[in-house]
């Protein structure tokens, strides 16, 4: 059996690399799509916990880790949509994909 | 009727006021009669409950009572009671103001005002009936401050004339002072006892171990312990408070004689005969308070005998008439006060009815002086007996009987509590107690007489045609001199006095049959009238001794009684030196520490917080994604 060890380095290296996308990239698309690479790294860690920690309880119950995972599935999804649609209506409006332009909602 | 009766007693003049208000004022006469119907209606239908109460010996009680409000355990009874002793009060306060009702029509014909007039007075009675027939602390509260608010509005009726509206300022004020301590010493008293209701707290304390029940300790167990004792007194002085506000005790009394400002038939209604009454009833209805505590007894037998002395030596002194009778009239509360506080209550309420008769008499009697002269100075009178025969005897008369000269009402009362005076043995060695109330009592005849010879006998020193009073007002004060020649045998000869007795001191019961033919005491009360008044008739009289020459010979004395004992100069003092600069403290307090400091050093923190954090919304999403990592990176580290 794979040690937990392992699925915990591979979540953590999945949510930097995400990490860096959201705060290095200026493509909005791109920065969305380090989002999700951020949540699935997330996912990795939630699912590897369940199998181990069911795997190490007596009666072989435990926290439904598989379960949290379709829930981010499911709300990641809509966030998507939502996330794209203000994407999309940014480019109609301002003409640009880039985060550095949008930048006049400050003091 | 049966269940409707004492509703309405309490209840028509309020009905007669609220339709002054609301309508009759426009028309005046409307408004009077709404107003006397009114009076005389309450004391007919209070006078029907007399035989009653008679029968009953002084057990006759009559209570209707409902709950105003509930909070929790707790419910506030609104109540009337009828028994003996609120039975004269009703007597008292419905004939006495009746008659000034009737008089007032005279005295006040042609006033634009006379419809607010006695739509004040519809509203006084009202007030005043309901201390009179309460039976709970909080309901008598409620009137209590109903009474202030009336007299403010009757002391100030000449409202464009800057002396009376001040005088109906001090009045209001000055009773304010008291009410505090009144308040605090009736929230006391419910939260020792649990109750509100006069009978259930005279049961609860009573009760035997309610003396020395302990209610805090102060340094534990051999410490200081607050008794049940303790409790009782300091409530019971702090209840005095507000009898002395209201029944204008020292150092209290400074409002009433500013308050003669007001209408003469108001002066004669509130200041002789009602309102300064209610202390004195209220004291002998919670009378039950003061007598487990000597030290609270003697506080208020002190109280009286020295208002007593002191207003009646600044009687000698004053030169308007109505001040002078203001005066007597401090003095003669304070003797019933005294009574009180010696153990007499029911003396003291003797007094005080058969005081209400001829004290309203005289300040009708000078009601009608200076409708007639236009003044009340004493000193531009004189010779008016020829002048207004009618007037001037009935006055004499009320005098007579304020001198306690027998066989009139005021030798009666004024014996029984200066009887008193040698009663308690804890006095026997107290000068003041033994001695003051006898001269107080000469000095009484004095400034009385002085009074007398100024005003109606001597040359003539008016101006203008003086005519004898219309019926209209002398009418009542006929009356009303009547009772006070009968009022003293009539009452405990009809058994009204016992009746009363029952309910404040049933030993005493058939005591003052020892009157009758007690030559002892006749003496000893023509002696002091006739030191008193012969001193006057020496110096105004017959002018054989000049007042001047006097004045001289006692220098400082009569400064001091002159300035009124400067009383009135010393609260001046305190609120120009002490109260302004303590009011200019807490001024500069405000402007420098609250709205300098804490308000506008608010909104100056709000200012410069928002400039520097201000700067970090760039509106760059990704310095926002960093910051928010770093954040997150630095709460682990922290928990880590």
């Amino acid at each position: 059996m794979i040690p937990l060890e392992h699925y915990l380095i591979l979540s953590g290296m999945l949510f930097t690399l995400g990490l860096c996308g959201v705060m290095m990239r200026r493509n909005v698309i791109l920065v969305l799509m380090s989002v999700e690479i951020m949540l699935n790294g997330a996912n990795v860690a939630l699912v590897a916990f369940n199998k181990y920690i069911v795997a190490a309880s007596p009666d072989g119950v435990g926290p439904d880790g598989q379960v949290f995972v379709f829930f981010t599935i499911a709300v990641a999804a809509a966030e998507a949509a939502v996330a794209l649609v203000i994407a999309m209506a940014l480019f109609r409006r301002l003409d640009t994909v880039n985060v550095d332009d949008v930048a006049n909602l400050r003091w | 009727m049966e269940n409707l009766g004492p509703w309405l007693i309490l209840f028509l003049p309020l009905i007669s006021a609220a339709a002054i208000a609301f309508g009759l004022h426009k028309n005046a006469k409307v408004s009077i009669g709404v107003s006397l119907a009114a009076v005389w209606t309450s004391f007919a239908i209070a006078a029907s409950y007399l035989p009653d109460v008679l029968a009953g010996g002084g057990d006759f009680v009559l209570a209707r009572s409902f709950t105003w409000m509930e909070a929790g355990a707790f419910a506030f009874q609104y109540g009337l009671m009828i028994d003996g002793l609120s039975m004269i009060m009703l007597m008292v306060v419905l004939g006495v103001g009746g008659l000034i009702h009737i008089y007032a029509i005279g005295y006040m014909d042609g006033d634009e005002g006379i419809a607010r007039f006695f739509g004040c007075l519809s509203l006084f009675i009202f007030s005043m009936l309901g201390i009179v027939l309460a039976d709970n602390f909080f309901q008598v509260f409620i009137h209590w401050e109903l009474v202030g608010v009336s007299s403010y509005l009757l002391i100030g009726y000449y409202y464009r004339k800057p002396s009376a509206s001040a005088a109906s300022n001090k009045a209001f004020l000055t009773n304010r002072v008291g009410d505090f301590g009144f308040m605090i010493g009736i929230l006391m008293l419910v939260f020792a006892t649990g109750t509100a209701s006069f009978s259930a707290m005279g049961d609860v304390v009573n009760h035997t171990d309610f003396l020395q029940r302990t209610f805090f300790q102060v340094g534990g167990e051999a410490g200081w312990t607050m008794t049940g004792e303790h409790f009782l007194w300091v409530a019971g002085a702090l209840t005095l408070m507000g009898v002395m506000g209201k029944s204008a005790q020292f150092p209290l009394h400074v409002w009433l004689p500013d308050a003669m400002e007001g209408p003469t038939p108001v002066s004669a209604l509130i200041h002789a005969a009602t309102m300064v009454a209610a202390g004195v009833f209220l004291l002998t209805r919670i009378f039950f308070i003061y007598t487990p505590s000597p030290t609270a007894m003697s506080i208020v037998a002190h109280l009286g005998m020295f208002t007593a002395f002191f207003a009646a030596t600044i009687a000698t002194t004053q030169f308007d008439i109505k001040r002078i009778l203001a005066f007597s009239t401090l003095s003669q509360l304070g003797y019933m006060v005294m009574a009180v506080g010696l153990g007499g209550p029911d003396v003291a309420m003797y007094h005080l009815t058969t005081h209400a008769f001829f004290k309203a008499l005289l300040f009708l009697g000078a009601g009608a002086v200076i409708h007639s002269v236009h003044t009340n100075d004493i000193r531009e009178m004189g010779g008016l007996f020829k002048a207004m025969p009618i007037t001037a005897w009935l006055f004499l008369i009320g005098t007579l009987a304020l001198c306690g000269v027998p066989p009139l009402s005021g030798f009666w009362s004024k014996d029984g509590i200066l009887h008193l005076t040698q009663h308690p043995p804890e006095y026997a060695h107290n000068v003041f107690i033994q001695w003051l109330p006898t001269i107080t009592a000469v000095l009484t005849s004095y400034y009385m007489f002085r009074l007398m010879f100024l005003t109606f006998w001597g040359k003539p020193r008016y101006h203008g045609h003086p005519h004898e009073t219309a019926k209209l007002m002398w009418m009542p004060m006929a009356v009303l001199c009547v009772l006070a020649v009968i009022a003293g045998p009539l009452m405990f000869s009809s058994g009204v006095l016992d009746s009363f007795r029952t309910v404040t001191r049933p030993e005493a019961i058939g005591s003052f049959e020892h009157i009758h033919g007690d030559m002892h005491t006749v003496i000893h009360a023509l002696l002091i009238f006739v030191v008193g008044a012969g001193a006057a008739f020496l110096a105004f009289g017959i002018k054989v001794i000049d007042p001047e020459s006097i004045k001289q010979l006692l220098g400082p004395v009569h400064r001091l009684f002159d300035n009124r004992w400067y009383v009135d100069d010393l609260f001046a003092w305190i609120v120009e030196h002490i109260q302004q600069n303590f009011a200019r403290l807490c001024d500069g307090f405000d402007r420098l520490v609250i709205i300098s400091g804490l308000v506008n050093g608010t909104s100056w923190m709000t200012r410069a917080t928002g400039a520097v954090v201000a700067r970090y919304q760039s509106g760059s999403v990704r310095t926002y994604a960093l910051l928010f990592v770093a954040g997150v990176a630095a709460l682990l580290a922290l928990n880590l």
